[in-house]
């Protein structure tokens, strides 16, 4: 029994309207323009959670019961928590009221849709780091993360509002009546983010001969115009591909350098090398890496996919991924991508953006179900 | 003398680290950036052994080989590719790669690929 994608692209849709809701709530509180500008439902390795929520000045949870059972963990970065503590005056004590307000907004939504009320316990202020990840619903390893990014127009600022439902509450969301294993088809879906993270690190590391560190991977269900915003405005240098076969995808390899041209210097050892050679490397480097991920979903089914040469990109990211989006936008509503980010050295970050076709969803769950049982096996 | 190599590869970054690879040993033929490119040098040069990749513009490696096959029986070819699907692999082996490497790769292993070609 599989799970219904269009649930979970319901389900994304819903905290899509939940989120704007609650930066409306902010809004009305503090008098600053808001704005909701990434929501997506993420699939997100249990061990990985915290850094998938990034690192923050301050964490507040929030627990529900309703409607839609879980908690909310909201991540203020210090610009936004400063900013919100000087406007309304009341120092420390206004961020718990902020993740009040917050989360109130969003369940409102929910419980609307639902037809049905969400009750919301008082804020708690998560100082054990621990927590986060004990605190969270999982199910083989696997947690589900709704999130949404609230940002103020007067600040550089964000604040993570991740709403981490209860594994029962969102299974019988997202699931078919009488569905008993369909929720663990969705979490197979992190292995085939994690089997293609590892394969691109160490194809990273074989090709420059520097260390690269797996920092976190992931699944996100994302409205499809919400794609763009998965990445920052930093300027990105790397290669777009597109594969054929049982599975479609647009691949993005982007590097986001603290100094252009790292990546074609780790390659060459050259600075001097010329703009052409630089290009050439930067897109063999993605080359090389989408085609190791891209050989295990092939392999999984012992079929071929193929990928096309690279195309090239120096562009922000959000401007890297407008592309994708606007690839996708007449054929779907929500789709998923498959992510990783990886460091090479302490100069260069590495972000895995990977877009399979919403048409072969079915393809890509014998994928992650075939990934997920070579996973067991193995341990 | 140095066995001659044509290198083919859409990518200039691989060719050079090829070239790099292998000009101790042998003689860098010619370099070619698509399979239409690698048939024509093939037939100028009649080189002891093709580095060929997979994926290119205009005409892709598995092709190239097979035209490089029927034109000359005898002709080595290594397939050297960042593809590494079993299933792809047959469509080399089929085509007639009489060997296959796969990116990234270190010298060693370029070596002893192309020894057990050389000396098959």
């Amino acid at each position: 029994m599989r799970v219904d994608l269009d649930a979970v692209a319901s389900f994304s849709r819903t905290g899509d309207e939940g989120g704007q809701r609650a930066a409306d709530s902010l809004e009305t509180l503090t008098g600053i323009p808001a704005n909701c500008q990434l929501t997506r439902t993420a699939l997100v390795d249990a061990d990985g959670l915290s850094v998938f929520l990034g690192d923050s000045w301050e964490r507040i949870s929030v627990e529900f019961d309703g409607a839609l059972t879980g908690r909310a963990v909201l991540s203020f970065d210090e610009a936004f928590a400063n900013h919100v503590e000087d406007e309304l005056g009341v120092g420390a004590a206004a961020l718990p009221e902020v993740a009040n307000i917050l989360t109130s907004g969003f369940v409102d939504v929910w419980a609307a849709d639902d037809e049905d009320t969400i009750e919301i316990e008082p804020p708690d202020r998560l100082e054990d780091e621990h927590r986060v990840v004990q605190d969270a619903a999982v199910i083989d390893d696997c947690a589900f993360v709704f999130e949404s990014q609230i940002v103020l127009s007067s600040t550089q600022g964000t604040c993570r509002f991740a709403v981490l439902p209860d594994v029962e509450s969102f299974g019988s969301y997202v699931t078919e009546p009488d569905a008993e294993f369909a929720l663990s088809d969705l979490a197979n879906h992190i292995q085939v983010a994690s089997v293609s993270a590892e394969a691109v690190s160490s194809h990273l590391e074989m090709m420059t001969g520097t260390d690269a560190t797996l920092v976190e991977s992931h699944v996100d269900f994302v409205p499809v115009e919400r794609v763009p915003s998965l990445l920052d405005d930093a300027a990105y240098e790397g290669a777009i591909f597109e594969s054929e076969g049982v599975v479609d995808s647009v691949i993005a390899i982007l590097f986001d350098e603290t100094e252009p041209g790292a990546v074609a210097e780790l390659l060459l050892g050259d600075a001097d090398a010329g703009a052409e050679m630089a290009e050439s490397a930067v897109s063999e480097l993605g080359n090389i890496t989408a085609s190791g991920f891209i050989d295990q979903w092939a392999n999984a089914l012992d079929t071929t996919i193929d990928i096309s040469t690279p195309s090239h990109v120096r562009d922000a990211g959000r401007a890297v991924l407008d592309t994708v989006a606007a690839a996708y936008g007449e054929r779907a509503d929500t789709i998923a991508v498959v992510n990783a980010t990886i460091t090479l050295g302490p100069d260069v970050t590495c972000r895995v953006c990977t877009f399979p076709s919403p048409e072969d969803a079915d393809q890509l769950a014998d994928i992650a179900d075939n990934l997920a049982a070579d996973a067991s096996e193995e341990s | 003398m140095a066995k001659q190599v044509l290198l083919v590869d859409d990518s200039e970054f691989m060719r050079n680290l090829l070239r790099e690879i292998l000009e101790e040993e042998f003689e860098i033929a010619d370099e070619a950036e698509n399979g239409v490119e690698a048939v024509e040098m093939y037939k100028e040069y009649d080189p002891d052994l093709v580095m060929m990749d997979i994926v290119m513009p205009i005409r892709d490696g598995i092709e190239a080989t097979s035209e490089i096959k029927e034109f000359d029986a005898g002709a080595h070819i290594i397939m050297c590719t960042s593809i590494g699907q079993e299933e792809k692999m047959k469509k080399a082996v089929k085509a007639g790669a009489d060997g296959y490497i796969t990116k990234p790769f270190q010298k060693p292993s370029v070596m002893d690929a192309i020894s057990d070609v050389l000396t098959a």
